[in-house]
């Protein structure tokens, strides 16, 4: 008898890795993980399916040029898939963050705790995450390479905001 | 002599009035500016404030549009938003973001007071670093009041 079973990571549950397994057991655990990946996706608790709407509605929002009345760019559409990816690596511990398009088309998460508790991740769809965060007096700013997996730099201050 | 000269320059700015409108050349630190919104993405209706994209150029024209709202009265403020900037755009105007210039000066933006049209200026002087700009416009959403149409 085999058992499923999740590594506690640092990142969302709709991150897969690649199963290299070639046995019947590799293939079970592997279908066990889709089916979890499903019921999560559907969870209301858990945030994906709001941050999923939140994604669309913005796409329809913002998916033609000047939706903001100042010559904004619609949503591009390399940052929409990696919103999409930046969505599902979100730690579930972490709060859905309000999810915005800025001038560029490009997707911006934005976790807001207060006028100087904020902190923002602009996803461009090149790889590359561009944030900044007030906390107080203090302040960062930064970009970081967007691979597989959340940058630190991200969730370090993500813990910063919310704790 | 050139730093006198421009001292002059900037001195008879403070108080030459452009003819039509009686604003000062030099934008006065203490002049409240107006972002209007034409997004509901540009605000937060229950928390009562602006949100930071709101601030943010695009990247290929580092300029963000305000007016200078001094000495009008709020009918006159909303007037110029729909008249000059919500109806031309076609789109509606559901609020604005109230700053202070001390507060755009002091992130080292400069305000250009173009006039055209009335009363409009550009937020200029915008870093190149993007994360920098975020930050920047962080700033100025903190300090900006929520100020929603009724």
């Amino acid at each position: 008898m085999n058992t499923a079973c999740g590594a506690i990571r640092n990142e969302g549950y709709l991150v897969s890795y690649p199963n290299r397994g070639v046995s019947d057991d590799a293939r079970r655990i592997a279908e066990r993980e889709k089916e979890i990946q499903a019921d999560i996706s559907e969870s209301v608790t858990v945030g994906y399916r709001q941050m999923s709407q939140a994604i669309c509605e913005a796409f329809e929002e913002c998916s033609v040029d000047n939706w903001d009345g100042y010559n904004a760019k619609a949503i591009d559409l390399g940052s929409l898939n990696e919103a999409v990816r930046f969505s599902q690596m979100l730690p579930t511990t972490i709060p859905a963050p309000e999810i915005d398009v800025d001038a560029d088309g490009e997707f911006v998460f934005e976790w807001y705790k207060g006028p100087r508790r904020v902190f923002s991740v602009i996803v461009e769809g090149t790889n590359e995450l561009t944030y900044a965060g007030l906390f107080g007096v203090n302040k960062t700013n930064g970009t970081e390479y967007f691979g597989d997996e959340l940058p630190k730099t991200i969730l370090d201050n993500l813990q910063r905001l919310l704790s | 002599m050139n730093y006198l000269r421009r001292f002059w320059t900037i001195f008879k700015g403070c108080f030459h009035e452009s003819p039509d409108l009686g604003m000062p050349d030099v934008v006065n630190p203490k002049e409240p500016l107006s972002r209007y919104l034409m997004s509901r993405r540009h605000f937060w209706r229950e928390k009562k404030a602006v949100k930071p994209v709101a601030f943010l150029p695009r990247d290929d024209n580092l300029r963000l549009s305000v007016f200078r709202i001094d000495g009008l009265t709020e009918g006159e403020i909303w007037e110029i938003g729909e008249e000059v900037v919500a109806r031309p755009a076609h789109r509606n105007l559901h609020g604005r973001g109230d700053i202070t210039a001390s507060i755009v000066q002091t992130q080292g933006l400069h305000i250009d007071p173009d006039n055209n049209p009335r009363r409009h200026a550009d937020i200029t002087w915008w870093p190149e670093d993007k994360p920098k700009r975020l930050e920047i416009a962080q700033e100025l959403a903190a300090s900006a009041t929520l100020i929603l149409r009724s």
